[in-house]
């Protein structure tokens, strides 16, 4: 399926952010990417070569970029994405249990989606809460920290009954619309018009 | 090329010079010391993957008033880098001080080797490049011996085939990288990557497999066992193979190649280094071409008894051509030839003809032309700032010259030449160079592969091209594409032409066109001959002034054809065929002579530029099988004639005697050397040259089919 046939707008609202030339529009891929993902949960082959083609690429190049995160998809994900921090300190507190009881319980395993289509999970790397070990983020909305047995069925009981489950803290940078934002709604790194030019003479 | 200002510096003690914006590593090297590298290829940028290549370097600095710090003894005080350095990456500066032996730089290097080989699956007994594997030799000289790594390897696909001519071990992989490279920055395709990271990195393309015409370059420059050449795998070891140094004559661009044989078998062909031609790199009918070497091969003559073929001796072979001859005047008597035979071939054949008295010879496949413009080299076209290719499909015929034309496009940056060779760490490469697709105009009748990277081209008859660009040139307006090159050639300073077949078959017209354009803008031309040694052979009186030409073959009693794939059907004359299988071609002669593929002969061939190339004889067991001089030998023999060329010695004199060229002295890369009048005829429909990149002679092979699937046929220009 063309994901981008009918979104001009966001595609030229990508595309007006880099530098109009062969290689200033191969910067667009990731937030083309992005877009893909946000929309179905991960990127569709198909999809990898609709963005080659509109950045004039291969789809071996495109393939590649997304490879090397694993935030990216290449397999359809629940409608809750589990990542669960496997590194050091998450594992000294227990993040290894962690993830067996969430097998066990979800009876899946990574790459995996439970039978009425709500879970997934994912090991990742450190997300920068060792302090409050072991955690896991739940798909960009926020963390959930010092995550215990209990809490976990507190969690996944909320979500199958379609309820809310407000994460501790929200990831330190959101981003909507393409922008950074502080938890303040304020956009990370001040707006680029507040900011004083580097350029000598030019306001 | 101007020389850039020079700089000195000391490694391991030495004092060296090199040019300004030479690489460490390129200086190490100049000094006559060695550094261990895998990521670094002379074609490639350096990219610093591998970083085996570390050394201690440190540079002197000035004082903020200008003069040198000094140290205690009063010389200029060295600051060194506070880490090993990739010496690939770091750029040589003058009184730079690099360390190569010390004990940091082996701990560094032996460390790094460790890393390496973590991973590495250490299959060498049952590896193809065991015993020319770039790891294998470094690891001997740089590693630690032992490993102490007492984990799981990785385990990954063995087998996967990328292309059917190229297979993958993905264990095998150490990641250097050269292979994605090569794919964007030598053909400009980006097909090939890294998927996934770290430990779990692998190569892999999702486009549905390489394109064809370039891929098998990647088997040649993997620095381990990882990607292989699918024709010759498991059929030899390294050590085993027969190395014969020579020239590809698949098609006129005449690549340096070493042909490796095994047991008298033909096994695998590699590219060798030749920064004047194809620098590295071979197309992949040049590489994965030569099965039909040993399939079916003749090995002795046939004499055709009761229309059947027997084998016999060649005493019997001559004496059946005795026979046949018998009563036939010279005037019906016509020799033809393929048009890829040796310059001392065809010496002989001249010499033969005008000795016999016959007026009826001619090679074939050949454009009956001549460009009254000078010349291009490969070199010039690499380093050309406008090139306007017309009527040729250059990636299917002359493939290699495509790739020197994506050169241009990257702004025509050739890699240094040292003492030790050609620079291995240029940093004037990089990787996705920006491509000057404006100084390409490319019109073919057809899309061809060109027309992709150039941003002037069109679909267009190539009279129709010459003619309006010629009236351009001429201070008309003809619009369009056509008045883009007009002015492409117009405004640059050293313009290339390059014509191919669809041009070149149209006769002299064409070419009186192309020739004014050319005259008018300056440009050098670089036209295609139809077969590998056209150039040199158009130089001999082998084609037919007054006799017969291939298409009156059928007007003669009796005729000597040597490996030609079509003659006439009304000849039923005497017909001895000389040929390397039994062709429908030979099955219709009376005496069949057992020919010499050019990968078995001794010889010279002169490639599209006028460069004549050395052939050298691989170790290839062929039975009986004689070269051209021998079968003209024979039917010399046979009308009770002595020829005058008998061997190598006498056609090397003859040659020496005609262009003042010494053809057994030459350089390893080829020397151009004019010569002199070219002697045109009149063309037929046997004189259509193949133009696609797989030859009908290498698609004799099973093996070949069915690697390209289906029916595969040889593209011939129509
Ligand atoms: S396959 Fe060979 S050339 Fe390619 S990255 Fe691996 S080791 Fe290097
Ligand atoms: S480009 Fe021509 S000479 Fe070079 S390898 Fe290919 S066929 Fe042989
Ligand atoms: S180790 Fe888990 S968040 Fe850092
Ligand atoms: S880092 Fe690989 S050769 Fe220098």
């Amino acid at each position: 399926m063309r994901y981008f046939a009918d979104k001009q707008d966001v595609v030229q609202d990508i595309f007006s952010r880099y530098p109009d030339t062969e290689r200033g529009r191969r910067s667009a891929l990731m937030p083309l990417l992005r877009e893909v993902q946000n929309a179905f949960g991960y990127v569709p082959e198909e999809n990898i070569e609709e963005i080659a083609s509109l950045l004039g690429n291969t789809a071996t190049e495109v393939k590649s970029v997304m490879s090397f995160y694993s935030t990216y998809h290449t397999i359809p994900t629940g409608k809750h994405h589990l990542q669960v921090c496997a590194t050091l300190s998450c594992a000294i507190a227990g993040s290894d249990e962690l993830w067996d009881h969430l097998v066990d319980t979800l009876g899946i395993q990574q790459g995996e989606i439970t039978k009425d289509g709500l879970f997934s999970i994912q090991k990742v790397e450190c997300l920068g809460s060792c302090g409050t070990a072991p955690m896991l983020q739940i798909n960009d909305e926020g963390y959930h920290e010092c995550v215990s047995k209990k809490r976990i069925k507190l969690l996944l009981d909320q979500f199958r009954r379609g309820e809310p489950f407000n994460p501790d803290i929200l990831p330190p940078i959101p981003i909507h619309a393409g922008q950074q934002e502080l938890e303040n709604g304020l956009p990370a790194g001040g707006l680029a018009t507040t900011l004083p030019s580097l350029v000598e003479g030019e306001a | 090329m101007t020389q850039p200002s020079s700089i000195t510096v000391i490694v391991d003690g030495r004092e060296v010079q090199v040019p300004a914006g030479t690489s460490a590593i390129d200086a190490v090297f100049q000094a006559g010391r060695d550094v261990p590298y895998f990521c670094s290829q002379q074609y490639l940028s350096p990219v610093g993957a591998c970083r085996m290549c570390l050394v201690e370097a440190g540079t002197p600095r000035k004082n903020p008033d200008g003069s040198w710090i000094l140290d205690e003894q009063g010389n200029k005080k060295i600051f060194y880098f506070p880490k090993p350095m990739a010496s690939c990456t770091l750029g040589a500066s003058d009184g730079m001080v690099i360390k190569t032996l010390s004990e940091g730089v082996k701990k560094a290097q032996a460390g790094m080797m460790e890393f390496t080989l973590i991973n590495h699956p250490l299959d060498c007994p049952t590896c193809d490049k065991g015993g020319a594997c770039e790891l294998q030799d470094r690891a001997f000289e740089y590693g630690y011996g032992v490993s102490r790594f007492q984990f799981d390897r990785r385990h990954a696909e063995k087998h996967y085939e990328l292309s059917e001519f190229v297979v993958l071990d993905q264990e095998r992989c150490i990641h250097c990288k050269r292979c994605v490279r090569y794919f964007e920055e030598v053909p400009n395709q980006e097909v090939l990557d890294f998927i996934e990271r770290g430990g779990h990195t692998f190569i892999d393309t999702i486009e549905g497999g390489l394109p064809s015409n370039f891929s098998g370059n990647i088997t040649d420059i993997c620095p381990v066992g990882a990607l292989l050449d699918n024709v010759a795998r498991f059929r030899g070891r390294n050590w085993e193979y027969d190395h014969t140094a020579t020239t590809c004559t698949a098609c006129s661009v005449g690549c340096s190649i070493t042909v490796d044989a095994r047991n008298g078998r033909l096994e695998r062909i590699v590219g060798r280094d030749n920064p004047e031609v194809n620098e590295q790199w071979l197309c992949d009918g040049g590489r994965f071409g030569h099965p039909y070497v040993d399939d079916g091969r003749l090995t002795q003559p046939l004499i055709k008894v009761n229309g059947q073929f027997r084998p016999a001796t060649w005493e019997e072979a001559i004496a059946a051509i005795r026979t046949g001859l018998d009563g036939v005047s010279a005037q019906q008597m016509g020799f033809f030839t393929r048009a890829d035979i040796t310059l001392e071939e065809g010496i002989a054949l001249e010499a033969f003809v005008k000795q016999v008295g016959t007026p009826n010879v001619d090679h074939a496949p050949r454009h009956g032309v001549v460009v009254n413009a000078p010349a291009a080299t490969l070199l010039d076209v690499a380093t050309a700032d406008a090139i306007v290719v017309i009527g040729a499909d250059l990636s299917e015929e002359a493939p290699v010259v495509d790739l020197r034309v994506q050169e241009m496009l990257k702004g025509g940056v050739l890699p240094l030449q040292y003492d030790f060779g050609t620079a291995i760490a240029d940093l004037r490469l990089t990787e996705r160079m920006h491509r000057y697709r404006e100084r390409l105009a490319v019109f073919y009748p057809t899309t061809t592969r060109m027309h992709g990277v150039a941003d002037i081209s069109a679909e267009m008859n190539s009279i129709q091209v010459l003619e309006h660009l010629s009236s351009v040139i001429s201070g008309q307006y003809a619009g369009g594409a056509i008045e883009e090159a007009a002015a492409l050639l117009k405004n640059a300073k050293k313009p290339v032409i390059i014509l191919g077949s669809d041009v070149l078959k149209g006769g002299q017209i064409g070419l009186d066109i192309a020739a004014h354009i050319a005259l008018s803008s300056n440009a050098k031309v670089l036209p295609i001959p139809a077969d590998s040694n056209g150039v040199g052979l158009s130089r001999l009186e082998i084609v037919p002034q007054q006799g017969a030409d291939l298409s009156l073959l059928g007007t003669l009693k009796a005729a000597l054809v040597s490996r030609l794939t079509s003659i006439p059907e009304d000849f039923s004359g005497f017909l001895v065929v000389h040929e390397t299988q039994l062709t429908e071609v030979a099955k219709r002669a009376h005496v069949v002579l057992p020919a010499l593929t050019n990968y078995e002969k001794r010889g010279t061939t002169v490639n599209l530029e006028g460069r004549l190339l050395k052939l050298e004889p691989a170790a290839i067991s062929s039975g009986e099988s004689a070269d051209l001089i021998t079968a003209l030998g024979a039917v010399a023999e046979a009308l009770s004639l002595k020829a005058p060329i008998r061997g190598q010695r006498s056609a090397q004199k003859a040659l020496k005697d005609r262009f003042g060229v010494d053809v057994a002295d030459l350089p390893a890369q080829g020397k151009i050397v004019d010569l002199g009048r070219q002697y045109n005829a009149r063309t037929s429909k046997y004189h259509r040259p193949e133009v696609g990149m797989w030859k009908e002679t290498m698609l004799r092979s099973e093996r070949l089919r069915e690697k390209l699937g289906g029916s595969f046929n040889a593209a011939v220009a129509d």
